[in-house]
């Protein structure tokens, strides 16, 4: 630790000054711990993104944070403010959000003018070299800088202006630093010296270099805007007052300036809008109402309402019944607007959320725990998350714009943060590498998170020799440093702030890409540290594919089938899903959920909660899914470590399945409550998590011993809950999208068309592509008719109990051109080419992908003839009324193979025969199995077996496995793949779409996969 | 009878050294993106075609080589070969854009069918010495010719006696015709494959869909093609060497030799009115290694320092990882400054002409008749690519 | 005439206070300094050659105005440039 100085620095970027900063607001944090300062600033450009968490780190080092930003004004100039106390604060943020909203997206204007009014409770230093003095000295024009000064000393005040000083040793700092000082004492102002910080320690320069190629998209090489040194870090003071020996005024008023700076971040819930109630009542009273009566409507028992209460005493404790109100009456305003909603993740342990109709579950029908969503002990104020159908979400949003304001309402942000990947290309290119080389590079590479990078085996093995050399070992070492680094703004998925007073009173907003979309400058993290509340406003496609099926029904039939009526219980539903029959259906049609369905047999709504829990990375690298099937299946007996576990795991056979199971656990053995329960399980999932579970452990133990558990069974459980808590999921979460599951299910088993066109007109959703829903519908007997000019819509709709494909699946068709089409037919077909050719302006190539997808097949015409005749019209001979030389035209006849690969190539999929059907015979020669012959096989048989590949999946858990799905005209086949053999056939499995696999038949209860040995390309038949 | 020689994978040939086993992509760099510029024959049986991503075709063939394409090497190559054939005929010409293969051909004249068959078989016999694998088609005109030699195996030659092209071209397929990428499209739509499908197809029809490449393709496909083979010119370089004593690292002191060698070519070339566009730098290194860079100047370089500030440019993308012993420059694309401007009079005629502008420009005036005198033919500004003197004053 | 030295002429310097230079040794003469004018500090070029160096622009007693540095990955100090 250096000698304490009285220095403080009032002049640093972290990495929220975006593409410039190199070290994070940590880092400058410790690094000034490090050098014994008790205070520092942060004053990134144009924004206090990094606040909260420069706050944080601040006070847990012991150190006094001042927070502001480095302004850029309309001349391009740099101002630096500090902020004083509350009223600089709401200055602050009213300035970064008329900078950021007088500016394109990303970038930040101030008017000089706007700074009027707006100065109080704030200090401004006069900038560094881009700051408007400073410029005008550099530029020998000691007028100007003299009026720049004048200007800020007006706005600013004798008491609240000082002139920056800054000496980075470059060649002209001494005489720059003379002028200002000299200018300064001429105006009678004061002076402040500070660094500019843009990285903690001097080798941060390296990355800062870097940080601006990237930022210019340039080279190392060709990039001008390098600093020509290294001296922009976080210096001690000694440091500085060696550089300021002159003026050491300059030193010692950084500390005047820093304790007038005491402004301290307001954190807790924002000051909600006060909804408005009837008769005046208060937000908790309305609240209480809307309970009560909805509880005696659905008839609930009379200790329910005890939960009701409880409940709402929280809600009240926590100030969040206006809050609670807000979220009611977004989801009310959907529903009325027939827009399909319904609420997930922990609020649905809520009985009052579920009340609201905001949840779909009853909390207590399912076991849930309340404080894993809400309680006293929790520090944090969750969000409600709600999906809305996707289609429809932004009239939801809009609706929450308009009722509040736009000064009210704004999205929550988010970082687009630097992975592996994208650091290795932006260092790489920074350093002149040739994009292809990096692209080779990071295809394949096996690590997510950059620092991971040293790690990783795929850069090894594809640089070679070459990882030693010095580029490398840079872009290596410096793509290590990158991770978690901002790189840019985006917008959170449906995250909206709502306040009562304007929002950048509070923190401030910025334009987001969409128009008449603004993000706040803190991110989802940065407000929940704050204490703020956010409502998620999600778009999920299947709610949108239900509305639509649902829509389709009542339009064909005279039912209109009614969803939320339905009771998850019908057999038929459970048995088309136990026998792994779910493409389309939602959470449950992926490749690893058909492998186990059958062998977990789910026959209930609880069953379908553990179907969607269980197959998740968590549970699979936390151990989890086999203890729990072989329990299932029998073959492993079902014990408990204490009795005292038996209620809290006994739905889930003695696992530890779902977080809700933390904190009963907790209850249980340690009678925890169950907030204290929820804070255990949070700190089992939270990132470090050694010290943060080590504080609960001596509770636990001794909450244990005093129920009369032994110690080291205690200890066993609390190692246990360490061993898997950490990979646990939310059964509230799970048990709203059960809801899903089951109603799509339900309309894929008794409405399978409709069904089937709403999934093809919202894609992209779910794991399979069209193709294969189209195969799948096909097999369920559902005729699929193609795309037809004179039938089809712009969207798939229902017709003759099949599907008539839209123009949305031919290339090139948007919806204008779509719905032009349908316009310009009319109620009249189009009766041949030329009519249509003439009705309808369409370019050549569009066209052409119609006769190419079969659209007009109806004319009985080849379809080669029809592409030929479509160069014809273009030389107009028959307005001339020439014979056209192409009229006896003779062209080859289209196969079926060849029409069905046209119709792939244009739609991406074929209403014909599957393509392995042209191939089956010579298959069948070959002995070949198709997906219904080898799914017959017993296990152990070598078998040989062909099919397109649908699904290549590559998990990390597995490995180095590989996972492949092969399809033919009557199925599925799955495919494992080991390390080994990959690596011996990867470039044909890689470049192949028809395969030929040889191997070991493997099956499991219904299950059967194929155990590869060796692979060959089709053509090698 | 024309001989139409295929050299497949020719870059990669002259890229390669005899040593080198491992699969080789030529790449072309352009804003940080690389494009294959061609692959050796291991690399495209994987997939690797010039034009391709480069990060696609690593994708493709992992375990490749990539070097640096240099054209002009290529080129040279190619030089080399119309060399050697040219001593079998003055009508020798290369197809452009030889890279993936190299396409030469040469009319050699009236023969048997015995005769060229010979011819063409020493022809092999010389390129392979040169370490060019080549096949030879033999036929009357240049499409056939090309044709056959691109479907033989290397090292063999094959003749379509005259009358019997269009039979041959039947089961060939469209590929072989100069096709656009969406004329190929579309002829593969229409399920037109082989040369014998177009060439039954009425020609107007073809014209109809395909305008004046229908007309082309057509004729090709019955085996007509009207080209003949150019004359062979024989390119003019001119080249200058320096060597040094020791091995040189300071760039001042190379860069002064760039200077002087510029300036000694320049001589040359400017007693001749020469100008070149065409520069190729090679430094021999100490280690006894060689950098080569070249490059094409958009404008004729006609002066010592034009020449000597291209020459640093190209020399930009060496880097010499030791001392330099030795510097060679060699200026290719020579050609006259000032164009050649054909005389219509011969000499007494002229000096009649002298006379009789003379007496116009007395009668007329001084200001109605100019002598034009060709000043700067590469100058920017039209109005310096020449002078004007009035006939009295001159 | 201004001479520029390329990459710079290897000097001997002494230094005052462990700081600023108090003399220079160049071709057989030792070279007092009477006043630094200026120093600058570069640090760049790390990707390819670090060039990392503190320059003195100084006047000597001898009644040169000179250019040297300071070669800090080295510790070896040249000479730069003479005015006239």
């Amino acid at each position: 630790m250096t000698n304490p100085s009285c220095y403080v620095e009032l002049h640093a970027h972290s990495y929220f000054s975006l593409l410039d900063g190199a070290s994070s607001p940590d880092e400058l944090v410790n690094r000034a711990q490090t050098l014994g300062m008790s205070l520092l600033a942060l004053t990134d450009h144009d924004a206090v993104y990094g606040a909260p968490r420069f706050v944080q780190a601040a006070h847990k080092a012991g150190i006094r944070p001042i927070l502001g930003a480095e302004l850029t004004l309309d001349d391009y100039s740099h101002l630096t403010l500090l902020v004083k106390d509350e009223q600089g604060w709401q200055n602050l943020c009213a300035l970064i959000t008329a900078a950021r909203h007088n500016a394109p997206k990303g970038e930040a204007v101030l008017s000089v003018g706007a700074l009027e009014g707006h100065t109080g409770g704030l200090i401004a230093l006069s900038g560094c070299r881009q700051g408007r003095i400073a410029r005008a000295l550099l530029k020998r024009d000691k007028a100007a800088a003299l009026s720049a000064a004048n200007d800020l000393l007006r706005l600013f005040g004798t008491t609240n202006f000082w002139v920056e000083l800054q000496h980075h040793r470059l060649p002209d700092d001494n005489r720059l630093v003379a002028h200002l000082a000299a200018l300064a004492t001429h105006i009678g102002m004061g002076v402040a010296a500070t660094n500019n910080v843009h990285y903690a320690a001097p080798d941060g320069h390296l990355l800062q270099d870097v940080l601006v190629c990237i930022r210019d998209n340039t080279t190392l090489d060709e990039s001008n805007k390098l600093r020509p040194n290294s001296e922009y870090y976080l210096k001690s003071g000694n440091e500085i007052e060696a550089l300021f020996a002159a003026y050491p005024q300059a030193v010692t008023n950084t500390l005047r300036i820093a304790e007038q700076c005491t402004f301290e971040l307001q954190y807790g819930l924002q000051e909600l809008p006060r909804f408005p109630t009837p008769c005046s009542l208060t937000a908790d009273t309305y609240l209480h109402q809307l309970c009560i009566k909805r509880a005696m409507q659905l008839g609930f028992a009379i200790h329910t309402y005890e939960q009701i209460d409880y409940e709402l005493r929280v809600i009240h404790n926590s100030g969040l019944s206006n809050y609670f109100l807000i979220v009611w009456d977004i989801v009310r305003y959907a529903r009325e607007q027939g827009i399909l909603c319904q609420g997930r993740g922990s609020a649905a342990n809520s009985l009052v959320a579920y009340l609201l109709d905001i949840s779909p579950i009853n909390p207590l029908s399912h076991d849930l725990v309340f404080e894993r969503f809400l309680s006293s002990e929790r520090q944090v104020v969750p969000d409600i998350d709600i999906d809305f159908d996707a289609a429809r979400r932004e009239e939801v949003i809009q609706y929450v714009y308009q009722r509040y304001g736009l000064e009210h309402a704004a999205m929550a942000s988010t970082f687009v943060t630097f992975r592996a990947r994208s650091a290795i290309r932006d260092v790489g290119r920074s350093l002149g590498l040739p994009l292809d080389v990096l692209e080779h590079v990071t295809t394949s590479l096996d690590v997510h998170q950059s620092r991971n990078l040293h790690d990783s085996t795929s850069l090894k093995d594809a640089l070679g020799g070459q990882i030693e050399m010095q580029t490398w070992q840079q872009i290596v070492q410096l793509a290590e440093q990158l991770d978690g680094f901002p790189r840019h703004l985006g917008i959170h998925n449906g995250g909206m702030v709502i306040t009562e007073m304007p929002l950048a009173h509070r923190v401030p907003t910025e334009p987001a890409t969409m128009t008449d979309r603004h993000v706040t400058q803190w991110d989802k993290e940065a407000l929940e540290d704050i204490g703020m509340v956010k409502i998620d406003i999600l778009g999920l496609r299947m709610l949108s594919a239900i509305a639509e099926a649902v829509s389709l029904i009542s339009e064909n039939s005279e039912r209109v089938p009614d969803l939320s009526q339905l009771t998850f219980d019908d057999p038929a539903v459970y048995n088309m899903i136990c026998t792994a029959d779910t493409v389309g259906v939602f959470q449950v049609e992926s490749r690893a959920q058909a492998q186990v369905l059958p062998r977990l047999n789910p026959r209930s709504f609880a069953d379908l909660i553990i179907c969607i829990s269980l197959i998740r990375p968590g549970p699979v690298q936390g151990d989890m899914v086999h203890p729990y099937l072989r329990r299932r299946d029998g073959e492993e007996a079902i014990n408990y470590l204490h009795p005292l576990l038996e209620d809290a795991l006994k739905e889930t056979l003695g696992v530890i399945l779902f977080q809700e199971q933390c904190l009963k656990v907790a209850q249980s053995i340690a009678g925890f409550t169950a907030g204290q329960g929820e804070l255990l399980r949070r700190a089992l999932g939270a990132k470090n998590t050694g010290a943060a579970i080590d504080k609960f452990y001596n509770d636990f133990i001794a909450g244990a011993a005093a129920k009369g558990v032994e110690t080291d069974v205690a200890e066993t459980i609390f190692n246990r809950l360490r061993a898997f808590g950490g990979y646990s999921f939310p059964k509230s979460h799970a048990a709203s999208f059960a809801v899903l599951v089951y109603h799509s299910a339900w309309l894929k088993c008794y409405h399978p068309a409709a069904f089937y066109t709403a999934l093809l007109n919202n894609q992209p959703m779910g794991f399979w592509s069209p193709a294969i829903l189209i195969n799948d519908a096909q097999r369920h007997s559902i005729p699929i008719y193609p795309v037809d000019v004179n039938r089809s819509q712009y969207g798939c709709i229902l017709e003759d109990k099949g599907i008539r494909l839209g123009f949305n699946y031919i290339n090139g068709f948007g919806e204008e051109t779509g719905k032009k089409l349908v316009e310009a037919r009319g109620g009249a077909p189009f009766e041949h080419l030329k009519d249509f050719r003439q009705r309808v302006m369409l370019s050549r190539n569009l066209m052409e992908n119609l006769i190419a997808a079969g659209a007009m097949d109806i004319w009985q015409q080849p379809r080669r003839n029809l592409i030929w005749q479509l160069a014809t019209f273009q030389n107009d001979v028959k307005m001339l009324n020439l014979i056209s030389a192409s009229e006896a035209i003779a062209l080859p006849v289209l196969s079926q193979a060849e029409k069905a690969s046209m119709e792939y190539g244009i739609t991406g999929l074929s209403t014909g025969s599957h393509p392995i059907v042209f191939y089956r015979l010579q298959l069948n020669q070959h002995g070949i199995l198709s997906s219904l012959q080898f799914n017959q096989h017993p296990t152990g048989n070598k078998v040989c077996v062909a099919g397109l590949i649908v699904v290549h999946q590559a998990p990390p858990t597995a490995k180095g496995y590989r996972f492949i799905t092969l399809e033919d005209e009557h199925g599925f086949i799955n495919l494992i793949v080991k390390p080994k053999i990959y690596v011996e056939f990867r470039r044909i499995i890689r470049s192949a779409s028809l395969l030929l696999a040889e191997g070991q038949v493997q099956r499991q209860g219904t299950v059967t996969n194929l155990i590869v040995e060796r692979c060959m390309p089709f053509k090698g038949l | 009878m024309i001989a139409c020689i295929s050299i497949p994978y020719f870059a990669a040939h002259v890229m390669r050294s005899a040593q080198d086993s491992k699969p080789m992509i030529m790449a072309r760099y352009k804003g940080g993106r690389g494009k294959v510029y061609a692959a050796c024959e291991t690399a495209s049986d994987m997939g690797v075609k010039p034009g391709l991503a480069l990060s696609h075709a690593r994708a493709l063939c992992p375990e490749a080589e990539v070097l640096l394409a240099s054209p002009g090497q290529t080129r040279r190559a190619v030089e080399g070969v119309l060399e050697t054939l040219s001593e079998y005929s003055q009508w020798v010409e290369a197809e452009r854009h030889a890279a993936q293969s190299a396409t030469v051909y040469t009319d050699i004249g009236k023969l048997t069918p015995y005769d060229g068959q010979q011819i063409a078989r020493q022809i092999i016999q010389r390129l392979a010495e040169k370490g060019f694998q080549a096949s030879i088609g033999l036929a009357s005109n240049k499409f056939v010719a090309s044709v056959v030699a691109k479907r033989m195996q290397t090292g063999s030659t094959q003749l379509v006696r005259k009358g019997e092209e269009a039979a041959y071209l039947v089961g060939c397929p469209v590929t072989y015709l100069p096709l656009d990428a969406e004329t190929a499209r579309r002829l593969d739509l229409l399920g037109l494959r082989q040369m014998g499908q177009l060439a039954g197809l009425p020609r107007a029809a073809l014209i109809e869909q395909f305008g004046t490449l229908g007309k082309r393709i057509h004729l090709l496909s019955c085996g007509e093609d009207t080209r003949r083979v150019a004359k062979y010119i024989p390119p003019i370089t001119q080249t200058a060497t320096c060597q040094f004593d020791a091995a040189v690292e300071d760039r001042f002191v190379v860069e002064s030799v760039f200077a002087s060698l510029s300036a000694e070519l320049m001589l040359q070339l400017a007693d001749q009115q020469m100008a070149c566009r065409e520069v190729l730098l090679t430094l021999h290194l100490d280690d006894h290694t060689e950098l080569e860079a070249s490059g094409v100047s958009r404008e004729p370089l006609s002066t010592s320092s034009s020449l000597y500030r291209f020459v640093q440019q190209v020399s930009e993308r060496l880097r010499p990882h030791c001392g330099i012993i030795e510097v060679g420059l060699r200026l290719n694309q020579i050609a006259p400054l000032v164009p050649r401007q054909l005389s219509l009079f011969d000499q007494p005629q002229v000096e009649a002409l002298h006379t009789i502008m003379l007496g116009l420009s007395e009668r007329y005036g001084v200001d109605c008749f100019y002598q034009v005198e060709v000043h700067a033919h590469a100058a920017r500004l039209p109005e310096f690519h020449f002078h004007l003197e009035p006939v009295a004053a001159a | 005439m201004t001479r520029l030295f390329g990459g710079g002429v290897l000097i001997d310097v002494a230094l005052q206070n462990g700081a600023l230079p108090k003399h220079f040794r160049w071709q057989r003469r030792v070279h007092p300094v009477k006043g630094v004018t200026n120093t600058w500090r570069v640090d760049f070029g790390w990707w390819r050659l670090r060039i990392w160096r503190d320059y003195f622009k100084l006047h000597t007693t001898t009644g040169l105005l000179v250019v040297i540095y300071h070669d800090l990955l080295t510790d070896s100090w040249y000479l730069q440039t003479i005015y006239d």
